[in-house]
């Protein structure tokens, strides 16, 4: 240290010198040093204690050992913390929808739309927003098992193969989706058997149609329905927004037409239906009627339109006979004016209007009959050029495999990824049939029903782990790529397995491939030759994984097109229509499928069970739906506990009551009820993660809890699961517990059907008078009234705003999840919404107008507003929310002390306050916790966590921010390219991406150049709650509804009414 | 002082011909003898009501405020309601002591103290709430006093209402507290020099701060006593008026009015007055003080609680009708709904309690007859408690429709309002046994025999 000649600097002449500085110039001389009575320096000695006291609290602790390996070089491609997009596929359901996959630090973390894929275009359904929660979800199966013992990979495959060499008959029973290469993988597997058949099944396939198709067109092919191009719209009671196939091409088609600045005239949609379903809701007109008549209807308009535009065709007149408007009239109980006046109206716009059915065989006929004399064969509907490939399913099928499985020939079936053990209903005897079989093999992301029949269970990947391909419409090729690999060891894809079984058994596979990924890429090789596209494989294959797929240039010209009609085939129609029923009596029960769930393979995600129906709110669980008519006369009310007997089962379920439903309809939501040992569904004690969402307490405070997972229906449909049954339905007397996010209001509550019109919140107006006046129903401009604020001063050159379209929103909630799933918001369980603390930064609010029999609804997104002068600001004590300098309403989380002023200040209410640490309590921080045996049974959950947004801990107010970590992002990155301003649409909030709809706009309200600041100039454009002046950001507009002529419709109501008078008396109807 | 000519009029305010040494040994009869068996009885049920109190607190702060009935439609509940009851309860206290010292109502002197002590335990109840409602209290304790530091603009929000209470109600505990405390002096001195055990001895001499009873010692207490009523006096008025903007500082439709400062201000006194009716009517008979606060008292303090009843009863009434005239649909709607929407029985609870209960006091019998008053200042404090949830509860139906939402009260909330009661008795009873329940040296200077003695040396000259 002294050592003054050596070093290469030098402080001073004198020190270069070499002279020894003066001792009091030395100021960091330490005199205590040179009496130090050891060699160990006093900071050595207090380093070592210090260390050694560490050790001895270290020791204590039970962290776990951790062998961290550090990358000493950075991957390729690879920055830590940097977002890194793929290309891909969805294959949550059959519709293959193109989709990004957001990954940060190679954890898949937010799935969304591709806007240039030709299926999906850029919208993404709920469930596909959810399914990094699947992914994460602890409860995968992680190891094979046989006969219920874990055993690995390696055993299992011995174990099957000594099965599988002496099998003889095998079957193979998976899901529906479109893809060559699991198709051609599973035939070359059970070609290697003397006897192996594939069974395809989906439980909401489109049987029905595609039976009808071929009834009507010869080959079970199902249209593309160009919705865009229809004028009119008939509805028979399909629910399209939430059935059928390609539902969110449908979606995003029927909003692109309601855009008002963009046609002359909105499209009009006629729903003819018993329950009030999703799509009835987006109606502009409804039609109740028996959900078992809605054929009847469609076959008495189809009559109607025949004679209107001369059809001659003798199959269809015949089929049609049966059913003149008068009779049909006289058995439901529609004014025949209404109906003539759809026929009429329909007519007027053939070769633009579109008929769309329920899943059952009669109102599909009817839908088909009616497009083919409304001339939607070639314009709408796409039959020939690039029709849906989507399903390629019956339920013959599975019917069959059923059948065959009983006789017990059946040596081995595998079940690939379905649940028939709950899916199928209790009528169709799968359990008791596969029993029969020799060996039951279920390939299975979770112990599912299926896999608690099956003696060996083999663990699947998740499909984001997977490779794979799929045609969802002819010429439409999508690439599905894995992006993450299996977060476990043991477990493989079924394409996988089925490639290794068929190599093991000594028979070639296809494009004699080992894994999925060659059997991908043979599988892409025919797609470029069957394109002819030109240059080497990998170039095209590279290509296509940066596109997610590959579309010819001729295909998508070819789309645009007009395609060639199907001609009507010679099958016999009249029996497939059948004669007109008489009028059925008493009570039909209505099961449907509900838009979330759908048919409960997602039941153990928390995003999917808390995600309000769009239609009753509910949440967690199902509920005996009763139309405001029945509900008096059987003396019921929401939370009612009623008792349903159909089939020869029943059961007790709590009441909801919807406006708008058919007297003598209840609905009941199918895809609840699983009885599979998962956490979400019967809150398996053993583990710790999720029970809490799932249990309902008893209401009495005896601390009884239940688990909340509704009723299961499909126990008692039919095979047709949706065909409505004969029911009695009465009063327990008890009371029944639901879990909703909007009850109070309608129900609970007893607003009067006036409260809420005056309030101009959200606003809906009819088509005629809009088109008189372009600002009709829409609030004064009250920014003429005195403000003692002053205009807001920002000094950023953009400030953001947004415009939600409520004509375009059709409220399938997507956008809920997104932006849960995106900002990291937790879901709190049955209990904690029904005392009103759900999360949701985003919250769809559902309007009833007009009557309680006849109501129209209107879904309004909403979302923090981001007022100017926001009143949450204000009375905020410790300033933890306050305004940027680009007009967001911010808040500072680390800031917050919880007094919540600021959310009962809010007229909005979109602040969410967390009333306890919502994510700990589901285990979602147990990284370490682990059970008895040595497991982490929550490990994999905080994955799923997005690490750019704040994960919020008890006692503090949350809310939407406007995605501010996307506009955050956008603007580094616009700045990086040495832009002064984002460009517009650069920046996409979740909500906005996710929406198939595309009600959402987000942008730079300061340039009136963006498409948003266009829209908040739009004349019919208003602002919620304007007149308090506190200045919000988010623009509306109005819901613009086509009402067909209300002569007719309010003859039909008189008549209506008239008929249920003289039906009062019907048997049933006493409680 | 006031002359003494008035009072001659008058009915006496010590009764039952007690001498002036009497006074010393009634008041400190319960400082020195073992508490009875109804003490003990009531003492122990407080404090068992404290301790609950104290676990529910705990357990509530563990967990978080999912335990009560508040939600996300109605982000405050009862810990508000509680607050603003007990800051209104808080209110008799030094109106008693400071007002009406300044109005030279003499009656005063034998309620005060224990008038002012049950203002500072209220005032104590009441502080424990809005720092334990907020999510993390811990927080807030430092977050919300605007003490200087490095972190920039981060500062308190001096627009908010809810830091204007943070000083309102600290100035009035601090001022009330040092009032309090005091005028206790003497008196202290009074049980100093009659304590025996050397520790009681010390104690008292400790906070009697060496009280000899001068004429110097008597100058300067009546000049700052003077003082600080001057300074509560605009206080009384203030803390309700800045509690009161916690709500009418909003912009919520039944909350944003202009008309709740003097309401609540009247509402406060109200309240406070029932609440010493509540107190002194068992408290003079467990503690042998009938002599002391007489019936008299009790009927002049029936007198305001029937005007400050008609007053708040007065504004209900203008509130509503202001509302339904206005032509303000939110603001109609929100008084409607109060009246007839789903807690319109907590509103008519609290019209009946507030409104017709205090005009029973228009008659003299009821006004003089203790059982009558003790149980229509319940029903007083019942429909006051009433009030503030009637108000807070307009929260569950604000702007939004599908955001209506409803409140119900679980257990935990029951048990803390309970239980804060707990803590108020416990005090209470705690001051009654160990501090001189009423003011001896101004009872004293009040006292009949006093009052001759001056009217006598009056007469001489």
């Amino acid at each position: 240290m002294s050592d003054t000649h050596a070093s290469h600097e030098w402080k001073s002449p004198e020190q270069r010198r070499g002279e020894v500085p003066a001792a009091s110039l030395n100021e960091f001389q330490n005199p205590a040093r040179l009496e130090e009575p050891s060699d160990s320096a006093r900071r050595d000695f207090l380093k070592i204690m210090g260390a050694g006291a560490a050790a001895v609290g270290f020791a204590g602790c039970a962290r776990p050992v951790e062998k961290i390996v550090p990358e000493v070089n950075r991957p390729e491609q690879f920055t830590p913390g940097s977002k890194v997009w793929y290309a891909s596929a969805c294959q949550g359901c059959a519709d293959a929808c193109g989709i990004v996959v957001k990954t940060i630090d190679a954890r898949p973390l937010k799935l969304e739309g591709r806007k240039a894929s030709l299926v999906g275009r850029g919208g993404l359904c709920s469930r596909a927003q959810a399914a990094t929660y699947d992914l994460y979800d602890p409860e995968r199966l992680q190891r094979p098992l046989v006969a219920g013992e874990a055993v690995s990979l390696k055993a299992f495959d011995e174990t099957l193969l000594v099965e599988l060499r002496q099998a003889r008959s095998v079957r193979w029973l998976r899901g529906a989706y479109p893809s060559e290469v699991k198709r051609r993988s599973v035939e070359a597997f059970l070609a290697t058997f003397q006897d192996g058949r594939e069974t395809v099944w989906d439980p909401i396939a489109p049987d029905a149609a595609l039976k009808v198709q071929e009834l009507l067109h010869g080959s079970r092919i199902l249209p593309r329905i160009r919705l865009d191009r229809a004028d009119r719209i008939l509805d028979l009671g399909s629910d399209f927004l939430n059935l059928y196939w390609g539902r969110l091409d449908l979606a995003r088609d029927l909003s692109h037409r309601r855009d008002l600045d963009a046609f002359p005239e909105p499209p009009r949609l006629t729903s003819v239906e018993g329950l009030l379903s999703h799509t009835g809701t987006n109606a502009d007109d409804r039609i109740q009627v028996r959900q078992s008549q809605v054929a009847d209807v469609g076959f008495a308009v189809a009559s109607e339109v025949a004679g209107i535009v001369g059809d001659s065709d003798p199959r269809i007149r015949s089929a049609l006979a049966p059913y003149s408007i008068g009779k049909v009239s006289a058995a439901t109980g529609i004014a025949p004016e209404v109906l003539k006046a759809l026929a009429v109206d329909l007519a007027k716009h053939r070769g633009k209007a579109v008929a769309l059915g329920a899943p059952t065989v009669r109102a599909q006929l009817a839908a088909g009959i009616l497009n083919i004399l409304l001339g939607a064969e070639g314009t709408v509907l796409d039959g020939t050029v690039s029709p849906s490939y989507q399903f390629e399913t019956g339920t013959e099928d599975i019917a069959a495999l059923v059948a065959d499985l009983d006789s017990g020939k059946v040596d081995i079936l595998f079940v690939d990824g379905v649940n028939p053990a709950y899916g199928l209903p209790e009528s169709a005897g799968f359990a008791k049939a596969a029993a029969k079989a020799k060996l039951v093999v279920s390939l299975a992301l979770h112990k599912d029903e299926t896999a608690e029949l099956a003696r060996m269970v083999l663990p699947t990947t998740h499909w984001l782990e997977d490779w794979n391909a799929a045609e969802p419409q002819k010429g439409v090729h999508q690439l599905a790529q894995p992006t993450i690999s299996p977060l476990y060891k043991e477990v493989r894809s079924s394409t996988d397995s089925l490639l290794a079984w068929t190599r093991v058994l000594g028979k070639p596979t296809p494009w004699n491939a080992a894994t999925a990924h060659d059997a991908v890429q043979g599988h892409w090789a025919d797609v470029q030759s069957g394109a002819a596209v030109a240059g080497t494989f990998e170039a095209f294959w590279e290509d296509s994984l940066r596109h997610g797929g590959h579309v010819s240039h001729a295909l998508r010209v070819a789309r645009e097109g007009a395609p060639a009609p199907r001609p009507l085939s010679g099958a016999d129609l009249v029996q497939a229509a059948g004669p007109l029923s008489p009028p059925p009596e008493g009570i039909e029960l209505a099961p449907y499928w509900p838009a979330g769930i759908r048919e409960g393979a997602q039941a153990n995600n928390p995003h999917i069970m808390e995600l309000p129906d769009p239609v009753t709110k509910q949440v967690w669980g199902n509920a005996v739906l009763v139309g405001p008519a029945r509900a008096a006369l059987l003396g019921v009310k929401t939370e009612d506990l009623v008792h349903v007997k159909a089939q020869g089962s029943e059961f007790d379920l709590v009441a909801l009551v919807v406006p708008g439903q058919h007297k003598d309809v209840v609905g009941v939501a199918l895809g609840y009820g699983r009885t599979a040992k998962l956490r979400l569904l019967d809150g398996n004690p053993e583990l710790p993660v999720w029970t809490r969402l799932a249990y309902a307490d008893d209401g009495k405070g005896s601390g009884t809890k239940t688990p909340a997972v509704g009723v299961d229906v499909l126990r008692i449909s039919k095979t047709e699961t949706v065909t409505p049954l004969a029911a009695e339905v009465s009063r327990t007397g008890r009371d029944g517990r639901l879990s909703a996010t909007q009850l109070q209001q309608d129900i609970a509550n007893q607003a009067k059907p006036g409260d809420g019109e005056w309030r101009q919140i959200a606003i809906q107006v009819n088509w005629e008078e809009y088109e008189k006046d372009r600002k009709v129903g829409t609030p004064e401009e009250e920014s003429k009234l005195f403000t003692v604020w002053g205009d807001p001063v920002y000094k950023s050159p953009q400030q953001w705003g947004m415009a939600i379209d409520m004509n375009r929103c059709n409220g399938c909630s997507a956008c809920v999840v997104g932006c849960s799933v995106e900002n990291n918001v937790p879901m709190v369980g049955f209990e904690e919404v029904r005392r009103g603390r759900e999360m949701h930064w985003l919250r769809i609010d559902r309007y009833f107008h007009g009557e309680l029999e006849e109501p129209q609804v209107t879904h309004q997104i909403m979302v923090c507003q981001q007022c100017d002068n926001a009143p949450c600001e204000t009375v905020c004590p410790v300033l933890a929310t306050t305004h940027s300098d680009d007009g967001l309403n911010q808040m500072t989380y680390n800031r917050c002390i919880g007094t919540r002023y600021c959310a009962n200040n809010c007229p909005y209410k979109v602040r969410r306050f967390n009333w306890t640490n919502n994510w700990k309590a589901q285990g979602m921080f147990d990284l370490y916790e682990k059970t008895d045996d040595g497991r982490t049974p929550n490990a994999p959950l905080a994955m799923a966590f997005n690490p750019e947004v704040t994960v919020r801990s008890r006692g503090v107010m949350e809310k939407c921010t406007f995605c501010v970590q996307r506009v955050q992002n956008a603007r580094y990155e616009s700045k990086e390219l040495g832009l002064e301003k984002v460009p517009d649409g650069e920046i996409q909030t979740a909500c906005q991406q996710s929406c198939p709809a595309e009600a959402i706009v987000f942008g730079d309200i300061k340039d009136p150049t963006t498409k948003v600041s266009r829209l908040i100039r739009s004349e019919r454009g208003y602002k919620v709650l304007d007149w308090l002046q506190v200045k919000p950001n988010v623009t509306y507009l109005p819901r613009v509804r086509h009402t067909a002529d209300r002569k007719a419709v309010s003859a039909a109501v008189a008549a209506k009414k008239q008929h249920e008078d003289g039906a009062h008396e019907a048997p049933g109807a006493e409680p | 002082m006031s002359t003494p000519e008035t009072l001659r009029q008058r009915r006496p305010l010590v009764t039952g011909g007690k001498t002036v040494h009497d006074v010393s040994l009634d008041v400190c009869a319960p400082a020195e003898r073992w508490g009875s068996r109804g003490y003990w009885l009531g003492f122990s049920t407080s404090q068992t009501a404290l301790f609950i109190y104290l676990c529910a607190w705990l357990l509530v702060q563990t967990i978080g405020l999912k335990l009560v009935g508040i939600n996300n439609r109605m982000d405050w509940g009862s810990f508000i309601v509680n607050f603003v009851f007990w800051v209104g309860i808080g209110h008799a206290g030094t109106l008693i002591s400071a007002i009406l010292f300044l109005f030279r109502q003499n009656w005063r002197t034998s309620i005060n103290r224990a008038a002012e002590a049950m203002t500072v335990f209220a005032v104590s109840c009441a502080g424990v709430f809005p720092m334990l409602h907020t999510g993390r209290p811990w927080l807030a304790i430092l977050f919300v006093f605007p003490y200087p530091n490095f972190r920039g603009p981060l500062w308190t929000n001096f627009r908010s209402p809810l830091e204007w209470d943070v000083f309102a109600v600290s100035t009035y505990a601090t001022v009330s507290v040092l009032f309090w405390y005091m005028g206790m002096i003497p008196d202290l001195a009074t049980l100093r020099d009659r304590a025996k055990h050397p520790i009681r001895k010390y104690l008292y001499g400790l906070f009697s701060m060496g009280w000899r009873g001068s004429m110097r010692h008597w100058v300067h207490y009546e000049t700052a006593y003077m003082i600080f009523a001057a300074l509560a006096t605009p206080l009384v008025l203030s803390v309700h008026t800045i509690v009161s903007f916690d709500f009418a500082v909003s912009i919520l439709p039944g909350w944003h009015t202009t008309i709740f400062p003097p309401y609540f201000v009247a509402g406060a006194i109200f309240s406070g007055f029932a609440m010493v009716v509540t107190l002194l009517v068992p408290a003079r008979k467990l503690f042998h003080l009938e002599d002391y606060i007489t019936i008299d008292h009790l009927e002049v303090m029936n007198k305001i609680i029937l005007l400050t009843g008609s007053l708040v009863g007065f504004s209900y009434i203008t509130e509503f009708f202001i509302a339904v005239y206005s032509g303000a649909p939110f603001e109609k709607f929100a008084f409607l709904n109060r009246a007839f929407g789903p807690f319109g029985w907590a509103y008519w609870i609290m019209m009946s309690c507030n409104l017709i209960t205090p005009q029973f006091f228009w008659f003299k019998k009821i006004r003089r007859s203790i059982p009558l008053m003790f149980l229509l200042s319940i029903f007083v404090n019942i429909g006051m408690w009433f009030e503030r949830y009637v108000i807070v509860v307009t929260l569950t139906r604000a702007f939004v429709m599908p955001q209506w939402g409803t409140y119900v009260m679980t257990f935990w909330d029951a048990v803390i309002l309970l239980g804060s009661f707990g803590q108020f008795m416990t005090l209470f009873l705690l001051f009654c046994r160990v501090l001189p329940v009423c003011n001896m040296s101004e009872i004293k200077a009040f006292h009949p025999d006093t009052l001759r003695q001056i009217r006598e040396s009056h007469d001489h000259e």
